[in-house]
């Protein structure tokens, strides 16, 4: 009995090389893009766009139900080492709250990456999850809470204006590779 | 005769699509014998040299594909060349691509160079080792793998459509290989179109008729009787003006050495020329020189009475690549068509009509969303001349048009173009590797040879 439900299990779980190389290809490009366009803009939530395209993208080219999850634990995890937003090992909770998200949308809108509206959808509610963690972060530094509310709450919403922004591209790509034949 | 492999009710689906493109195969192939595979433009030719290779998708797959006993025959090789060269070529030169497949059997690098030379001189491949294989004519990038496969020693050769790309010199050569395989227990099978310059070679001919069986014998295309305006021409083009004028053109390619030089012609409004000339004697070069993508060492070109410019041209000149692979980007064959058609501001009610009409006179209407990048080589070859032809420009510049088509698609191309060309006015110029056929379609031949370039 417990060998058939580990097999199923297997089987539920199994990542070929192929999906493997390509999530890892898209974590390493959504640190990359980060490293690579530092931007001052100083505009809260800016860096959301890339986060959101990477993790999506990389759920929206592979079957694996934990797709955007594994790839922003893996790019949480080289966040982390590179030392991005003074976060530590936080950031790495940052990416993947981000990216549980993102598998459930996947796993509850068969049609998501199909669709502009509902890919928007999820890239808002995704980056929605900013405001959780920058509350979290800012109450461990043991800031006022009336004051956390009010800051986390502005950089949720930018964070939500460029993670749509970041969602909305990622059903062009998705259909552009599908029809080169490099996903199915 | 040994058995070397066998299909056994095989069938195989593209996971995209629901109509099976293989449909219970049942083949074997025997040492020492040559077959030959025909069938219509996209009817699984190459989908089944891929399942024999071993390189079908398992899921897709059902039936089964026995190879030979491994205590018998070894580490069973197969070496497929596919129809278009560049999906394969893995180095820079020439002499590092024939020695990869070596490395892979771990033959010592004392060993290497005498088994890549020799298998370039079998290929009649006269480059030396560290040529780039970027600056390979399709012909020659051809010969290339051929020799790159052949150092190897395979036990099944596979070709797919090697008339497409091969000169009659490196057909002849390629005949000469396959004799000389046959004769050392090598079995091969040709994917091919024309088998003509095979036809002494091939002990059984195979049949897939587009539905995905397979059937022995041969396929042929039904043609219809050839319509007459396709040898007529449009007369008159000498009084018509020049369009195209070349002057004293010469190209130097890699390490200084002249391609072509001297070249003087006019084409007039109306023409339909031919340039021919073997693999690597500069056809698409001339074709790239004269829509201006290429400047020439010397000499002076004037296209449409002003010098050649791609930008400028964009509304007058239409160009077909060899490798249709490389012009086709959108993600539908539509969205294909549609392109040029909104960069050149048609309005959005005139598109979907041409875009039909363009694709039924083509034969694949039913194609028209599907994605270009999945269908066969002869597939993409349609769809880029029906993009190149759906704007209608005033001259059209083919580079070999006709490769990778059967016989009823050809006719059927060059329906078009004759048509076009005598409603519109349409100049064309169009490539071919074979100097010996020319189509009744061509009311004018340059022919390129030893570098010089001249009317025939």
């Amino acid at each position: 009995m417990m060998k058939r439900l580990s097999a199923r299990f297997c089987e539920k779980f199994r990542l070929p090389l192929k999906d493997a190389l390509f999530l890892g290809f898209c974590a390493v490009f959504a640190v990359l893009t980060r490293v690579v366009l530092r931007l001052h803009l100083h505009i809260s939530g800016h860096a959301m766009i890339i986060k959101v395209f990477f993790l999506m993208l990389a759920r929206g080219s592979t079957p694996c139900l934990y797709g955007a999850s594994f790839t922003a634990l893996l790019a949480g995890t080289a966040a982390m080492f590179l030392g991005f937003a003074k976060a530590g090992p936080l950031i790495i909770v940052k990416y993947l709250v981000t990216g549980i998200v993102i598998d459930a949308g996947a796993f509850l809108l068969p049609m998501l990456f199909r669709s502009y509206v509902l890919c928007a959808l999820v890239a808002g509610a995704a980056s929605s999850t900013k405001f959780f963690t920058a509350y979290g972060i800012n109450a461990l530094v043991g800031m006022d809470p009336v004051v956390n509310l009010q800051r986390s709450l502005l950089e949720a919403a930018g964070a939500v204006v460029f993670g749509v922004a970041g969602g909305l591209m990622v059903p062009m790509v998705v259909r552009r590779l599908k029809a080169y034949d490099v996903i199915k | 005769m040994d058995v070397l492999l066998q299909l056994k009710n095989f069938s195989y689906t593209y996971s995209e699509t629901k109509a099976a493109v293989l449909q219970g195969i049942n083949l074997e192939i025997e040492a020492g014998r040559c077959y030959c595979l025909t069938g219509p433009t996209g009817s699984g030719k190459t989908t089944l040299a891929l399942a024999m290779k071993g390189l079908l998708e398992k899921d897709g797959c059902s039936g089964e594909v026995v190879g030979p006993d491994p205590s018998d025959h070894g580490d069973f090789r197969v070496g497929l060349v596919l129809q278009n060269p560049e999906t394969q070529l893995l180095a820079t030169s020439v002499g590092a691509e024939v020695a990869f497949g070596l490395e892979n059997l771990c033959v010592e690098p004392g060993r290497m160079l005498a088994r890549v030379e020799a298998a370039l001189s079998l290929v009649d491949l006269r480059k030396p080792l560290d040529y780039p294989v970027a600056r390979l004519s399709m012909g020659q990038k051809y010969r290339l793998l051929i020799a790159a496969l052949l150092v190897m020693e395979p036990q099944l050769l596979i070709l797919d459509e090697p008339a497409a790309q091969l000169d009659p010199e490196g057909l002849a050569a390629v005949h000469d290989i396959l004799s000389d395989l046959k004769g050392r227990g090598v079995a091969v099978v040709l994917c091919e179109h024309h088998p003509g310059p095979f036809l002494d070679l091939v002990d059984r001919f195979w049949q897939l008729d587009g539905s995905g069986r397979l059937s022995a014998g041969r396929w042929r295309a039904s043609l219809m009787p050839s319509d007459s305006t396709v040898s007529k021409t449009a007369g008159g083009y000498s009084v018509a003006p020049v369009l195209l004028g070349v002057r004293d053109l010469a190209f130097t390619g890699h390490g200084d050495v002249p391609v072509w030089e001297e070249v003087c012609f006019d084409i007039r409004r109306g023409q339909r020329v031919v340039v021919t000339g073997l693999n690597g004697t500069g056809k698409t070069t001339l074709l790239r020189v004269l829509a201006g993508f290429l400047k020439p060492s010397r000499g002076r070109v004037r296209i449409f009475d002003a010098e050649p410019d791609p930008r400028l041209l964009r509304r007058r000149l239409g160009c077909l690549f060899q490798n249709p692979q490389k012009q086709i980007f959108e993600n539908t064959v539509r969205e294909e068509l549609a392109f040029p058609l909104k960069r050149l501001g048609w309005s959005s009610r005139e598109i979907p009509s041409r875009i039909e009409d363009t694709l039924r006179l083509c034969g694949i209407e039913h194609l028209v969303d599907d994605s270009p990048h999945k269908l066969s080589y002869g597939q993409k070859h349609l769809v880029a001349i029906a993009s190149v032809l759906a704007p209608a420009p005033e001259m059209l510049f083919l580079d070999d048009p006709f490769a990778g088509l059967d016989g009823a698609r050809q006719q059927d191309v060059m329906e078009i173009l004759a048509s076009w060309n005598r409603e519109r006015e349409m100049t064309l110029v169009w490539t071919s590797h074979d100097p010996g056929e020319i189509p009744s379609l061509a009311d004018g031949h340059l022919h390129i040879e030893g570098g010089c370039i001249g009317w025939r």
